[in-house]
């Protein structure tokens, strides 16, 4: 596995990553007023000195908007992540361990949520609630948990054959830190690892599809990648400049987190193996 | 004689596999067994793989709940411990599991695996005692120089030690090893015996699960024979020369000093192959017995159960054509 | 018992798990409907309801009961096919009279571009053959691409199409496409065939299909049972073949949900007018009805996919059956 190819991926998704959430962590600290930033005498620039990546209808920086649109998906990227990782890893544990009622409770809940079509559920509960983006990414993470679920299912039930657990058992620890700590963190760590990138970027396209539609997710004037995108509609085919850049970035962010997800993981299992 | 360690008394295991479409079907993997361990002894439980003896060492140790039957620990009732006192009292007895995967965490090293093993077991040790500690149980197992690998770079010998050193942290008073020895070559094989034979001498107990009559032979004090879920036979090591044996294990004994004569460093590992259904009334072997037939008696050898007989000082066989020395076959 | 008489009751176990997750989900719906804050009639009906019209969703969705009783009243509703009247979007029509409709132009989208998916992925994979260092020049970028949401795919599409129209098409004084410029009401087939494209190339589909086919292929070719044809000398193609048809059954019907997450936002972008489309009119409409019909539908496609996905799979190896039963 790996060669040259490989490391190119791993460190230039890496890198895209980290700039991502490096922008993300100091974005919040930089203070922007949308208002005061329309000055439709710059309005449709395109790339240049003072506007790095031009400026939109309304003359306001691209660059500017692209940065502060990292917030709209951020932490709620983070919170869905973390919610689908531990609630998944812990239901998947039980259900691949337990026995009785208690598995069939949590398999039961897990193949009910697996049922239904994520965005066309968001989409739904978007109509009755009209929630925000941390709701929403909130729903996305349950709805991520059987999928989390299944993988680390599968990883325990195999380590139960192998007569792992039953060697851990043997040897005096209890159930909580065979499961919590022998498998989920040394034995499963990266699937989780990839599975939480996956709802990372499952919550980007979420957020920007619907800040997109416009009638939920991030509404103008707060940036959000997908609003920005949205300026096709007004703009028919007036400049690119406004929307081509977030379109990229969210192309591009989504698949550098699923590349270094994936690649961290396989280079995770290779010394693990 | 030394005090009793362990004693099981009528021990049943009952797998049973539920089907929509075929019914339930059910296997005995441990059919009636009583069992006995003394203080410092090295009992060896033989037979081919499917004839219950890992399970057997699962089910003493309470990893797998037995269906019926006692089993007593140190004069505790074993099947009543739950939770964190039968965690506790596990440090007392420990297993060594075949699959050497199973015993060792592939991200840890050898130091990190024993002072985890030590922190749960030893809690009253601090920092210091618990490295002293370390150095004290690789010397023992002979792997000083390797306390900073990964199982990555040990090679199998070397991970039997790492997972025997792990066990000797509880300090247990019995220890079941499932085929210490399989998968190994001669050379390290014999480093594995020798280990546990000194272990032995620092009186250690027991219950080696084998079908390496070689290695049997080498450590063990006591042996039982198991053949589909029940124990046929129980002879002191000493004694295995005895002409007289269970015809099960006539065979078994001929198997393995074909395959000795046949190369007498490679292993004598014992594979002979009983077909047949599982019977529940009669002698488990009768199917297959060519005693049986020879004598007559296979009409009772599948309808009764044949109890134990005594042949010498601590010697019996269930064996209804027990008390003739079994005829070498032709 | 017979070979299909264990399958017929292999399959009528599975339908009937398939049933209970689909009441199931259904409750998950219906629940999130009563969850709705305040009055719940008034979070589902439109700006400006007659209070007859409220009385009438009232009682169709079972608000005025409690929600155990309400969501049965509901279901049975539901099963005959019944989710009401639309209120807007078609005033006053049955919903399944607007939605079915819709729905099938959005089923023949995404099962036909799933099928152009596998057919590329499949066909990439055996002219690739296995993974080598220099082809990751060609699967790398491929990956970055296809990773990006559809809807993303979608809007660059539709505006480089526009642009590209606009530039060279209209100087050179041809006569435009009936679907320039997108989006525009057409009966055009060719914003479907775009539709298709965008999906086609978008949410990590293509990449997802094409690894687990060659992952498959790999494995096949390295079995031991293959090798064991080619010691014999017959031909392995066969044998490949079938081999083959599990998997890609199952990863069909595996990623149809994927598919129809991504086919909402497409129709929208090309305004086409299937269920997609439908259902975020209904929603910024808030025609309640309309969204709940459209939402049921979607979720019974998912189960019903993968059912058939499972019955398949077990006239294919019967294996499954002695494994699921």
């Amino acid at each position: 596995m790996g060669g040259r190819a490989e490391r190119i991926a791993f460190w230039g998704s890496g890198a895209i990553v980290a700039l991502v959430i490096a922008i993300g962590l100091v974005s919040p600290l930089i203070g922007y007023d949308p208002a005061a930033a329309v000055d439709y005498e710059q309005k449709l620039l395109g790339p240049g000195a003072g506007h790095w990546l031009g400026t939109d209808a309304q003359g306001r920086d691209v660059a500017m908007r692209l940065m502060k649109g990292t917030e709209a998906f951020f932490l709620p990227g983070l919170m869905a992540a973390g919610i689908a990782t531990m609630a998944g890893a812990l239901l998947g544990a039980i259900a691949g361990y337990a026995e009785g009622w208690g598995r069939t409770l949590v398999v039961g809940f897990l193949q009910l949520v697996d049922t239904l079509p994520r965005l066309i559920f968001i989409i739904l509960v978007c109509t009755i609630l009209n929630p925000s983006i941390t709701l929403i990414a909130g729903v996305a993470g349950v709805l991520f948990i059987p999928s989390i679920a299944t993988v680390i299912r599968r990883k325990v039930e195999a380590l139960g054959s192998e007569d792992y657990i039953l060697a851990h058992v043997a040897h005096g620890f209890s159930t909580t830190r065979i499961l919590l700590y022998h498998i989920l963190w040394l034995q499963a760590r990266p699937l989780l690892i990839r599975q939480a990138t996956y709802v990372f970027g499952y919550v980007l396209f979420v957020e920007t599809a619907l800040s997109y539609l416009g009638d939920y997710g991030v509404q103008e004037p707060t940036p959000s990648w997908g609003n920005m995108v949205a300026q096709t509609r007004e703009l028919g085919g007036a400049s690119a400049w406004p929307w081509v850049f977030p379109a990229v970035a969210i192309a591009v962010t989504i698949a550098a987190f699923l590349a270094f997800g994936n690649l961290l993981a396989r280079r995770d299992e290779e010394a693990i193996r | 004689m030394s005090e009793l360690l362990l004693e099981a008394r009528g021990l049943v295991k009952r797998f049973r596999s539920q089907s929509l479409l075929r019914g339930s079907h059910e296997t005995r993997a441990l059919d009636g067994v009583d069992l006995q361990i003394r203080v410092g002894e090295v009992l060896a439980v033989i037979g081919e793989s499917g004839s219950g003896k890992t399970t057997l060492g699962k089910v003493l140790l309470r990893l797998t709940p037995a269906t019926a039957g006692e089993i007593r620990f140190g004069g505790n009732d074993l099947r009543a411990l739950r939770g964190k006192a039968l965690r506790l009292k596990r440090r007392e007895f420990q297993m060594v599991f075949q699959n050497q995967r199973a015993n060792l965490h592939p991200k840890m090293t050898v130091r990190q695996m024993l002072d985890e093993s030590l922190r749960l077991h030893r809690p009253k040790l601090d920092a210091e005692g618990r490295a002293e500690h370390i150095g004290g149980l690789l010397e023992r197992v002979g792997l000083s120089a390797k306390a900073e690998q990964r199982p990555e770079s040990l090679s199998g010998g070397e991970r039997r030690r790492v997972g025997l050193a792990r066990i000797l942290a509880t300090q247990p008073k019995l220890i079941v090893a499932d085929e210490p020895t399989s998968g190994l070559d001669a050379a390290i094989k014999l480093q594995i015996i020798d280990l546990l034979r000194r272990l032995k001498e620092s009186s250690m107990t027991y219950m080696l699960i084998s079908h390496d009559l070689g290695l049997v032979r080498r450590i063990a004090d006591r042996v039982v024979v198991m053949l589909k879920g029940r124990i046929i036979e129980e002879i002191p090591a000493e004694r295995l020369g005895d002409p007289r044996h269970h015809p099960y294990t006539a065979r078994l004994m001929r198997a393995a000093h074909l395959s000795e004569d046949h190369a007498s460093q490679g292993p004598s590992v014992i594979e002979v192959g009983v077909g047949g259904e599982q019977r529940h009334g009669g002698c488990v072997y009768a199917a297959d017995c060519p005693v049986a037939r020879e004598r007559g008696l296979l009409t009772r050898c599948r309808q009764e159960r044949p109890e134990p007989v005594a042949l010498g000082p601590g010697h019996w066989v269930a064996c209804f054509a027990s008390a003739d020395p079994i005829e070498e076959e032709p | 018992m017979s070979r299909a008489l264990r399958l017929l009751l292999a399959a009528a176990g599975r339908t009937g798990g398939a049933l209970v997750l689909l009441m199931g989900a259904s409750f998950v719906i219906y629940i999130t409907i009563r969850s709705a804050p305040g009055d719940a009639i008034d979070a589902i009906s439109p700006m400006g309801t007659p209070p007859q019209v409220k009385a009438r969703l009232l009682a169709e969705f079972g608000l005025d009961r409690d929600p155990l009783t309400g969501y049965f009243a509901w279901l049975f509703r539901s099963a005959r096919g019944d989710f009401g009247d639309s209120l807007v979007v078609a005033a006053g029509e049955s919903v399944m009279a607007v939605a079915w409709p819709a729905f099938k132009i959005t089923l023949i989208l995404s099962g036909l571009t799933l099928l152009a998916s596998l057919a590329l992925a499949l066909l990439g994979a055996l002219v690739l053959g296995r993974p080598a260092g220099r082809q990751q020049l060609l699967t790398g970028p491929l990956y970055v691409i296809t990773s990006a949401p559809s809807f993303v795919q979608a809007v660059l599409l539709a505006q480089g199409l526009n642009w590209t129209i606009h530039r060279y098409w209209e100087q050179l004084n041809y006569e435009t496409p009936p679907w320039y410029p997108i989006p525009i009401y057409t009966d055009s087939l060719m914003p479907y065939v775009f539709a298709g494209l965008a999906l086609l190339l978008g949410d990590g589909l293509f990449m997802d299909f094409f690894n687990a086919i060659r992952a498959e292929l790999e494995g096949l070719r390295d079995a031991q049972f293959i090798a064991a044809v080619k010691a014999k000398g017959a031909r392995t193609w066969g044998h490949i073949a079938r081999n083959m048809l599990v998997p890609l059954v199952s990863g069909y019907a595996a990623r149809l949900p994927i598919v129809l997450g991504g086919v909402v936002i497409v129709e929208y972008i090309f305004t086409l007018e299937g269920a997609g489309y439908l259902l975020l009119e209904a929603s910024r409409e808030r025609d309640f009805p309309v969204v709940v019909g459209i939402s049921v539908l979607f979720t019974a496609t998912v189960i019903g996919s993968t059912l058939i996905a499972d019955v398949l799979r077990t006239l294919v190896d019967p294996r499954e059956v002695a494994r699921g039963g």
